[in-house]
């Protein structure tokens, strides 16, 4: 990575993502995780700008903030009552999750820190231009990744019907 | 590209397309029929597996060395055919054809949704086949998704029931956990080696994609920490669908509240699809030396927890779907001893035991769900005095729980000797091989507490079970085949054998002769 | 690096004009232009607004047979300006019973989704503040956002009537964008390029049939997307209606059912600006439109007519700001204000027309219909394409 834009905003980027995912798990009220998600989900897609993944990007907003996220909130909507006050705020629990996200840190830190990247054949040293990915990732789907694209769409079907059977309710 | 490989995925696929559709046009009276046509779906691709077209050499020797055949690949490498794919995907069109079956006379309490039963039951049923034949990372979580989705739905699928919509959201739960963590897992991999395909491809001798046994093959992947976290972190996420430790919570809860068809095909598709994949996963890894020392202290340890986590979970329970959910993690922690054991006889025994465990599981569910329809209830206790009611309903149901227990003569305790035999190869596992040992015991003490019920208690329930034809063809299937295979395991053995010789693991056990 | 630039590199550099031009001209300076760029679309829309605001009272005035504000300014004109200032001194209130937080951020979250899509619509040949290659994913990614002032504002406010507006807004938005992304999807499978630059030339470079070009004047006009995917650009018009909550799908304020819907709490400048949201959605919308169907800046070869002047002038005085591509900006911007015109005037047309739709039309329009019919041309795009090529 070059240039102090590109650091400053990889950061501040970075900052957004931790800030805002801190404030999700951290906010009393659900409403306000649910805006907090949103600026995390932002700030990943910065980041995946920043790393020249235009296309991951904007897949990353279309699909977390304007599809996930809408639900959420659509399933907010609906709920008879919102709790505010949904956590159950037993010290307890906060030591627990403090020490399971702790080793969790500290495991994938040790690991990424213990790699030496720069030596792995297929990483680059990133002075190349970034360019657009969108056709490249069209060819990749379609040639290298068919049976996966093609199959997700068993997926998809899978998940409706699903979808429909769940919601339809009782044995009408 | 060779598309006829996949003949027998493209007929479950349209099958369950079909099966769909045709439900559409069926008026509702005559949808009773459908199962006909859900069934004949399983039977046409078990026949189509069979065609001399899908007979191609897995492997081939160029320069001495025995590579993967690109002919017996499909869709640029992310399809491929070996022994190993080909024996599950027959196991898993017997298992599907099975529970079609059983399915029929619980459905029919459904006046709508049947053809969605069918079809997401045959959707499952071609996950699981793409699982068998994934030879890249991505192949392998998209596939195993659709046999997930579909389950969520099946375990769901009796809305009216509060203990189904439980069930549904647990799995749901834990199964976007365990995905999470292997999607984690596979981008590790990704970010160590800049692959996620197994094999390379080759384009007029220029190596146009690298892949993971070529890599790890030749040196050019070593062995680093992310490489091995990421391994691990896929081997956890495959281990929710074999139900090991630690992503096992669901097991008890999920077997006892889905629908108990769904149960039967949970526990052996969903599991056995797991297995497969943890298989390929270690074969494509075995490749190199380190990884492989790495990696079996962490599935032995796994296999271990797992064994005595299952059967002494087992020991307390009163519920019969329960027990056998119990029972379900012990049977996973005996196909993970020879997981774990990475060589030649242990992976034939693994196999041998994933085909054992689909028809004496099926019979024993088979049993359950026809107790259930005359007594209403899944209480052990309830299976009193059924020695002397069906007598050949607790005749099969004592085979079935025999052969899990892995009682001779039946099918269960070759598989359970090979498996043990397997890990007493090596010094390192011998341990392991004990652990198995006492958990024979403590297993044969709860399943004997069942036939014990069975055979020396008063009935409870007046009630005969009443059994339809389809179910009667169920138990004559899976007695003739527990019973043959275990007088004679030497054709499923050879055959076992084989594929394993195939898979090109260790010939001997690590740190030891084989004796 | 903005095309504007990309054919004049060389500096010169005695006196301050020319101490100018090579600013705007050196390629490191991009940056710049780009932000004159981001002023300009930046305060047009505001005042596009006010003017829209305007024709569609006088609008509904003269569909209805009535006058319509005609006090303040010739014609009435100055009517919206008045009303932003009335709206600037009404005092703000805050009822007490609401979600602070997003109560206030409602409004502004009404507003900056539409405005950022802005930035990726090309309004000529070289006038577009950031052209990316996944324009039109991206101008989707960023008009879903409207959806969260709607429904979140109706829910900030902690009453009936704005709760309501918002749970159909967010149902309305989430069922109707499926028919709008299907639809354009068929625009893309066609142009074989997300890059809305490259849809806009994809209809302009002449008619193709069967390996032969056609360049005369039925081909020019028929090469427009609107007459190769007749059906996707109604769909997608119909879906571009209820996406801007815009009459007959107006379900969220239905002002005889909800009182004013969801903005019933807000009031002075949060009103505004929700209300400047749902006229800059409008634009974007229309935007959207024109470039995927309508031929964008184009217009059967008018937009070509100052080239060789651009180019002449482009070779004679390299490293000056080449003046005649302004002007050529200048008409392809007006081509597209044009057609632009067309559209809103379309909707207040629709909007003063026609009754509004129920709510379970609504939804059986959106699932039943459109949704459908999008998936259905779509996979004929698809073979046709297959066949054609």
């Amino acid at each position: 990575m070059e240039g102090l834009g590109i650091q400053l905003a990889f950061y501040s980027f970075a900052a957004v993502t931790i800030g805002s995912a801190l404030l999700a798990t951290m906010a009393k009220k659900i409403v306000n995780s649910a805006f907090a998600l949103m600026a995390t989900f932002f700030g990943v897609a910065g980041i995946y700008g920043v790393l020249g993944s235009d296309f991951m990007a904007v897949t990353q907003i279309v699909v977390y903030v304007g599809g996930i996220l809408i639900l959420l909130c659509f399933g907010m909507l609906l709920t008879d009552r919102v709790p505010d006050e949904f956590r159950v705020r037993s010290p307890r629990r906060y030591v627990g999750a403090s020490i399971a996200a702790t080793l969790t840190f500290v495991g994938l830190a040790w690991a990424i820190s213990g790699t030496a990247w720069a030596r792995l054949p297929h990483i680059t040293d990133g002075s190349a231009e970034a360019l657009p990915t969108t056709a490249l990732i069209g060819n990749a789907l379609l040639t290298d990744y068919l049976l996966p694209f093609e199959f997700a769409s068993i997926v998809l079907l899978v998940v409706l019907v699903g979808a429909a059977r769940v919601a339809r309710g009782g044995t009408r | 590209m060779n598309l006829t490989l996949l003949l027998p995925e493209i007929i479950v696929i349209v099958g369950g397309l079909a099966v769909m559709l045709r439900d559409l046009w069926l008026p509702a009276d005559r949808k009773d029929g459908l199962w006909a046509w859900a069934l004949a779906v399983p039977l046409i691709a078990l026949a189509a597996t069979f065609l001399p077209q899908l007979d191609v050499a897995a492997r081939i020797s160029v320069d001495g060395a025995m590579i993967v055949n690109p002919e017996a690949t499909a869709l640029s490498g992310s399809f491929y055919l070996d022994g190993m794919s080909m024996l599950l995907k027959r196991a898993f069109c017997v298992a599907a054809a099975l529970v079609i079956l059983m399915s029929r006379e619980y459905l029919s309490e459904l006046n709508r949704g049947q053809g969605e039963f069918w079809s997401l039951a045959l959707f499952a049923l071609s996950g699981m086949f793409f699982c068998a034949s994934a030879n890249d990372f991505m192949s392998l979580f998209v596939a195993l998704e659709v046999v997930t989705v579909s389950f969520f739905v099946l375990v769901a699928f009796k809305r009216s029931s509060g203990t189904s919509i439980e069930a549904g959201l647990k799995l749901l739960v834990m199964g976007s956990l365990s995905a999470a963590l292997m999607l984690y897992g596979i981008a590790f991999v990704y970010g160590a080696s800049g692959t996620v395909f197994f094999d390379q491809v080759v384009v007029n001798g220029e190596v146009t994609r690298t892949g993971l046994r070529d890599l790890l093959a030749t040196g050019q992947l070593v062995y680093s920490t992310e490489l091995l976290i990421g391994v691990m972190l896929i081997f956890l996420g495959l281990g929710f669908k074999t139900s090991a430790v630690p992503l096992h919570v669901w097991v008890p809860d999920v077997y006892q509240g889905a629908p108990t068809p769904v149960t039967a095909y949970l526990s052996v598709g969903s599991k056995l699809a797991g297995f497969v994949l943890m298989l390929r996963v270690l074969e494509v890894f075995s490749r190199s030396g380190p990884m492989v020392d790495s990696l079996t202290p962490f599935l032995a340890l796994v296999a271990a927890v797992t064994l005595f986590y299952g059967n002494l979970g087992a020991l307390p329970q009163s519920n019969i779907k329960r027990l056998l959910g119990y029972s379900s993690i012990g049977q996973c922690g005996y196909i993970l001893l020879g997981i774990a054991s990475a060589w030649t006889v242990g992976i034939s025994g693994t196999l041998f035991y994933m085909t054992a465990y689909v028809v004496t599981n099926l019979a024993a569910f088979a049993v359950v769900i026809l107790v259930s329809r005359a007594t209403n209830s899944h209480e052990i206790d309830d299976y009193s005095g059924l020695g002397r009611k069906n007598p050949l309903l607790a005749a099969a149901l004592t085979v079935a729980l025999l052969s899990l227990a892995g009682v001779p003569p039946f099918i269960g305790f070759f598989g359970k000797f090979m498996l043990i035999g397997s890990t007493f190869g090596s010094d390192e596992l011998r341990w392991l091989g004990l652990v198995g040992m006492v958990n024979v015991v403590i297993a044969l003490y709860y399943y004997l507490c069942v036939i014990k019920r069975i055979y020396m208690r008063e009935e409870r329930h007046p009630a005969k079970s009443v059994v339809p034809l389809r179910l009667k063809v169920v138990l004559a299937i899976s007695m003739a085949a527990l019973v043959i295979g275990g007088i004679a395991p030497q054709f499923l053995a050879d055959k076992t054998a084989e594929i394993a010789e195939e898979l090109q693991f260790a010939p001997r056990p690590r740190g030891g002769e084989h004796r | 690096m903005n095309p504007l630039l990309a054919q004049l590199t060389a500096a010169e550099t005695d006196g301050w004009w020319a101490g100018f031009q090579a600013f705007f001209v050196a390629p490191e300076n991009a940056w710049a232009v780009s932000l004159l760029l981001v002023l300009i679309v930046g305060k047009t829309i505001p005042g596009m607004v006010s003017l829209l605001v305007w024709v569609e009272r006088r609008g509904a005035a003269l569909l209805q047979d009535r006058l319509g504000p005609n006090r303040v300014g010739p014609f009435g004109i100055l009517q919206s300006i008045a009303d932003l200032v009335k709206f600037i001194f009404k005092e703000d209130v805050l009822p007490g019973h609401v979600n602070k937080p997003i109560f206030l951020l409602a409004p502004a979250l009404a507003v900056i989704p539409p405005l950022v899509v802005l930035s990726f619509i090309p309004w000529g040949a070289n006038v577009a503040i950031a052209d990316v290659d996944t324009g039109i994913l991206a101008c989707f990614a960023f008009s879903s956002l409207h959806v969260y002032s709607v429904s979140l504002g109706g829910w900030a406010s902690n009453s009936k009537y704005p709760l309501l507006g918002g749970v159909r807004a967010a149902a309305q938005m989430i069922s109707y964008e499926i028919a709008l992304g299907l639809s354009a999807l068929s625009v893309f499978v066609i142009a074989g390029t997300l890059r809305l630059h490259d849809v806009v030339m994809f209809q302009t470079d002449g008619l193709t049939i069967a390996g032969t070009t056609y360049d005369a004047l039925w081909a020019r006009i028929l090469d427009w997307n609107l007459f190769k995917q007749p059906l996707g650009a109604i769909i997608f018009l119909i879906a571009g209606f209820a996406e801007t909550n815009r009459h007959p799908f107006d379900m969220p304020e239905a002002e005889s059912e909800l009182a004013a819907g969801y903005h019933t709490e807000f009031s002075s400048m949060k009103f505004a600006l929700f209300f400047l949201g749902e006229y800059a959605a409008m634009i974007v919308m229309s935007s959207l439109f024109i470039v995927m169907y309508l031929g964008g800046w184009t217009f059967f070869g008018v937009e070509n007519l100052l080239t060789d002047w651009v180019a002449e002038y482009g070779a004679a005085n390299p490293g000056w700001i080449n003046w005649p591509l302004i002007v050529e900006a200048h008409l392809h911007v007006g081509i597209f204000l044009g057609k632009l015109a067309f559209l809103l005037w379309f909707f207040i047309w629709v909007r003063w027309s026609l009754p509004r739709f129920r709510y379970d039309q609504l939804m059986s329009i959106g699932w039943k219909r459109l949704l459908p019919a999008s998936l259905l041309w779509f996979a004929l795009t698809a073979v046709g394409v297959a066949l054609v090529r």
